[in-house]
C-alpha cells in the first residue's frame, strides 16, 4: 500500500470510461442497495457477503481481498471495510458484530475492470441516531462536495483541502490529520496525497486527466487515531464517533465528473 | 489511507515548537493583565484626583495650588509626562491634581485644561 514513484500519471477518456463503468457499479451498491440492507440486528459480515455476490454477479473483482499491509504481514480478509461508531477505517467485517439502533456504519468499497481501480464509501445510521451523529453525516458529505467544487484544472490540491477543512471546522467538528486521500487507477492508491486539512494555493497542480479519491474523515473531538492488534482497523483514540465519504473524481476539459455517482 | 511522514521526527519538532511559543504568550499575557488590575485598583485605593486652580510658581517646577472643592492651598509638582511632553502652567491655569491620603499638603498636577 505504499506509493512508489512521485508521477503524476494522466489519464486518457478511454480509461476514464472503464473507471466509470466500474463506480457505477459501486454507487448502485451504496446509494440503492445498501439503503434497504442495512438494518439493526444484522452482523457485519452479512453486508461483506451481500456485496460480493453483487459484485460478482457483474464480472467484476473486490479490490480490498488479499490486499498487504504496509508491515507485508495480514492480508485484508473481506472485500469491503465496514466500520462501527469508534473505528474510522478498515474495520474487517466479523459474524459476532451486532448492529444495533443508534450506530454509524461505514462501508467502504473497492472494484477492479479491466485492470482499472474505483473506490467510494458512505456511513450510514441504523435506525434513529442522535442529533450530533445525523449532523455529523451531514457535514462530512458537504465537505466531500464543497472539496470536489474545486476540482478544476489549474488549481492546487491545497484548494481541495482548505475547502474541506473550513467546511468542517464552521460547525465545530475536528479534522483527522493522519488520514488522507489518495490518486487511482492501474492500481489502488497512487501519487499523489490528498490531506484533508491545509492552506489553499499549496501543492500539486491539477491537470485534466487527474482522477483522485476524495475521502474526508471527520471526527466530534480533536483526537488522534489508534492500531488495533489485528493491525488493520484504525480507531479514535477518545473513543468519539467518526464519520467517513469518499467519491472517485476526475477531471476532463469540461470541469470535473464523478464517477462513483448515478 | 495513512498519511506518508506522520512520526518523522521534523514534524514533531514543528509541533512541539508551536506550542511552546504559544504557551509563552499566553504567560506574557496574564502578566500584563494583572498589571493593568493592580494599577487601577492602587489608584483607586490610595489616590484621589480633585480640580485646582494654580495660584503662583516656584522654582524646580513646583507650583501652590488651591482646591475648588475644599479651598485648601496644596504643594504641587509637575509629572514627568508633562515635561517631556514640553506642556507649560502658568499660574492662574485650570489643573487636575492626584493627592494621596497619607499627605494632604502635597500633590502632583496630571492634566492642564485648554
Amino acid at each position: 500500500m505504499s506509493i512508489k514513484k512521485c508521477i503524476l500519471k494522466l489519464k486518457t477518456r478511454d480509461e476514464i470510461k472503464k473507471i466509470k463503468i466500474a463506480g457505477k457499479v459501486a454507487s448502485d451498491l451504496l446509494y440503492d442497495k445498501l439503503d434497504c440492507f442495512i438494518k439493526p440486528g444484522i452482523s457485519t459480515k452479512s453486508i461483506d457477503n451481500f456485496s460480493e455476490k453483487y459484485i460478482r454477479s457483474f464480472n467484476m473483482i473486490p479490490a480490498f481481498l488479499g490486499i498487504k499491509n504496509i508491515d507485508g504481514s495480514n492480508s485484508f480478509p473481506a472485500s469491503v471495510c465496514v466500520s462501527v461508531n469508534d473505528e474510522i477505517v478498515h474495520g474487517i467485517p466479523n459474524d459476532y458484530k451486532i448492529l444495533k439502533y443508534g450506530d454509524i456504519v461505514s462501508v467502504d468499497v473497492g472494484i477492479i475492470y479491466k485492470g482499472y481501480y474505483c473506490d467510494a464509501a458512505r456511513t450510514y445510521s441504523v435506525g434513529k441516531v442522535d442529533c450530533i451523529a445525523k449532523k455529523l453525516i451531514n457535514v462530512t458529505e458537504l465537505s466531500l462536495y464543497d472539496g470536489i467544487c474545486k476540482m478544476l484544472s489549474g488549481n492546487k490540491i491545497g484548494d481541495i483541502s482548505n475547502a474541506i477543512q473550513k467546511t468542517v471546522e464552521k460547525h465545530g467538528f475536528f479534522v483527522i490529520k493522519d488520514l488522507v486521500g489518495h490518486g487511482i487507477g492501474k492500481s489502488l492508491h497512487e501519487y499523489p496525497q490528498v490531506p484533508n486539512y491545509g492552506k489553499s494555493g499549496v501543492g500539486i497542480e491539477l491537470l485534466s486527466g487527474t482522477v483522485l479519491a476524495i475521502e474526508p474523515m471527520v471526527s466530534i473531538s480533536d483526537c488522534g487515531i489508534f492500531m488495533l492488534n489485528d493491525l488493520w482497523t484504525i480507531v479514535t483514540s477518545d473513543g468519539s464517533l467518526s464519520a467517513h465519504f469518499e467519491h472517485t473524481v476526475a477531471i476532463t476539459d469540461n470541469g470535473y465528473e464523478i464517477l462513483t455517482k448515478v | 489511507m495513512l498519511k506518508k511522514n506522520r512520526f518523522k521526527k521534523k514534524n514533531r519538532l514543528k509541533k512541539k515548537k508551536i506550542k511552546k511559543s504559544r504557551i509563552k504568550e499566553n504567560i506574557i499575557k496574564e502578566k500584563k493583565n494583572k498589571e493593568k488590575k493592580n494599577k487601577k485598583s492602587r489608584i483607586k485605593e490610595d489616590i484621589t484626583i480633585v480640580d485646582g486652580i494654580v495660584l503662583e510658581s516656584l522654582p524646580n517646577a513646583f507650583f501652590r495650588v488651591e482646591i475648588v472643592d475644599n479651598k485648601n492651598v496644596v504643594l504641587a509638582r509637575i509629572c514627568g509626562k508633562m515635561k517631556v511632553g514640553k506642556i507649560r502652567v502658568i499660574p492662574g491655569d485650570k489643573v487636575k491634581v492626584e493627592v494621596s491620603k497619607y499627605d494632604l499638603t502635597r500633590g502632583r498636577i496630571i492634566y492642564r485644561e485648554i
